[in-house]
């Protein structure tokens, strides 16, 4: 087991040579700070009296166009200085500002806006007769199955019920649910896709090439 | 004076208040001064050329930029102005001294005689190797180590790269010391830019 050695008893491994380059640099290092030091010292001659005066009386009086001073004004940097507990309240109306701001954004209010964001969308009528049920919704992935706002309208006296929604391109499962509680798919679709809970969804292909009618 | 204050001045000299100037020139004619002097060995020389240079410093003030130190850009004017006389007057620089009792007041060395003579000794064979040394490395030697002027400050005033001033002054001390010992050192241009 070794045990690590203190200073004093490690073996003095610097050569003569080593040795002389150490203290030739430790000598060029004083005189370095030496030189230093006299250069700071070095008297300095005092200009003859009277300079001043002799140097305004030559100068005429500026005048600088106004644009000049205005560009200076910008480039000259400037020090802020504030203290944290006044900024909260600038900070909190900050915030609301912001917040009053994005809600009354002219793209929220803004009908073309919102007619621009479902330009990629596709126009999608899904019908379903039933000739027994009070209220239908429309459930499916693009509402994650929430019949909340896709209730459909009934159409005629044949109990036919009706809703047109835009929807993305892609696959979409959906299904119908009468009277709140009975889940039915649609029986024109061609595509089916179990849920897992032993009913079936239906399955709907939404492309741009043209509206689509189920 | 520190930049806000020179700032201030400035800006009452460019809205045409003349006598604002006077704080600039009462704060730095020493230096100027002494950097004329350097150049030209004459105490009259120098004078001309101190005026010169905030004469030329207050017609280019609006060229001056806002936020900058003013003493790096001003030194920079003398010395293109010490240039300039350099080469129209291709003749040596006359025989001077700082060996001059009214010259040490500001030092703050012993005031013992003989130390004081051991010292203008001392300043007289500095002064020697100084003025042996290319201007750019010798200004750049003063205005680090006896004007205290940080590297940027010596980068602008010199009109160099802030590499370019730290070897300027590291390479001019190296130089400084060799003439100092009276060896020969690698370029011995006196009075060079």
């Amino acid at each position: 087991m070794s045990r690590k050695k203190t200073p004093s008893e490690q073996p003095f491994r610097d050569s003569p040579a080593e040795l002389d380059k150490t203290a030739y640099n430790s000598h060029q290092n004083q005189e370095l700070r030496d030189l230093k030091q006299l250069i700071h010292c070095m008297p300095d001659r005092e200009p003859p009296p009277g300079l001043t005066e002799s140097i305004l009386s030559s100068l005429e009086p500026k005048s600088v166009p106004v644009w000049l001073r205005f560009h200076r004004w910008v480039l000259k940097p400037r020090t802020l200085t504030f203290q944290p507990l006044k900024l909260v309240p600038t900070a909190i109306l900050l915030a609301l500002g912001v917040a009053m701001a994005f809600h009354f954004a002219p793209w929220r209010q803004n009908p073309d806006y919102t007619d621009r964001r479902q330009e990629n969308l596709i126009p999608v009528t899904f019908t379903l007769t039933y000739p027994k049920a009070e209220s239908v919704c429309l459930i499916g992935s693009f509402n994650q199955w929430n019949p909340g706002g896709h209730e459909m309208r009934r159409f005629g006296k044949r109990n036919t019920w009706v809703l047109e929604l835009r929807l993305p391109e892609g696959r979409h499962e959906y299904a119908f649910l009468v009277d709140g509680s009975l889940v039915v798919p649609d029986q024109n679709s061609p595509f089916y896709q179990s849920d897992g809970f032993g009913n079936r969804n239906s399955v709907l292909f939404v492309s741009s090439d043209e509206a689509t009618n189920i | 004076m520190d930049s806000n204050d020179e700032q201030y001045c400035i800006d009452r000299v460019l809205r045409g208040e003349v006598n604002a100037f006077a704080a600039l020139v009462e704060r730095y004619q020493k230096p100027i001064f002494n950097l004329m002097y350097r150049i030209s060995g004459s105490s009259d020389k120098a004078a001309d050329l101190t005026q010169e240079t905030f004469i030329r410093a207050y017609q280019k003030l609006e060229r001056f930029h806002p936020g900058k130190r003013f003493f790096p850009w001003l030194y920079s004017i003398g010395l293109n102005l010490a240039r300039d006389v350099a080469r129209k007057n291709t003749c040596n620089p006359e025989t001077r001294s700082l060996l001059n009792p009214e010259s040490f007041s500001d030092c703050n060395c012993p005031s013992d005689q003989h130390d004081r003579m051991c010292e203008s000794l001392e300043f007289l064979r500095l002064e020697k190797a100084l003025d042996e040394l290319p201007v750019i490395y010798r200004e750049a030697l003063i205005l680090r180590y006896h004007d205290e002027c940080s590297m940027g400050d010596i980068a602008a005033a010199l009109n160099l790269s802030l590499s370019g001033a730290k070897m300027r002054v590291h390479r001019g001390l190296d130089m400084l010391r060799e003439h100092y010992k009276g060896g020969q050192p690698n370029e011995p241009q006196k009075n060079s830019f």
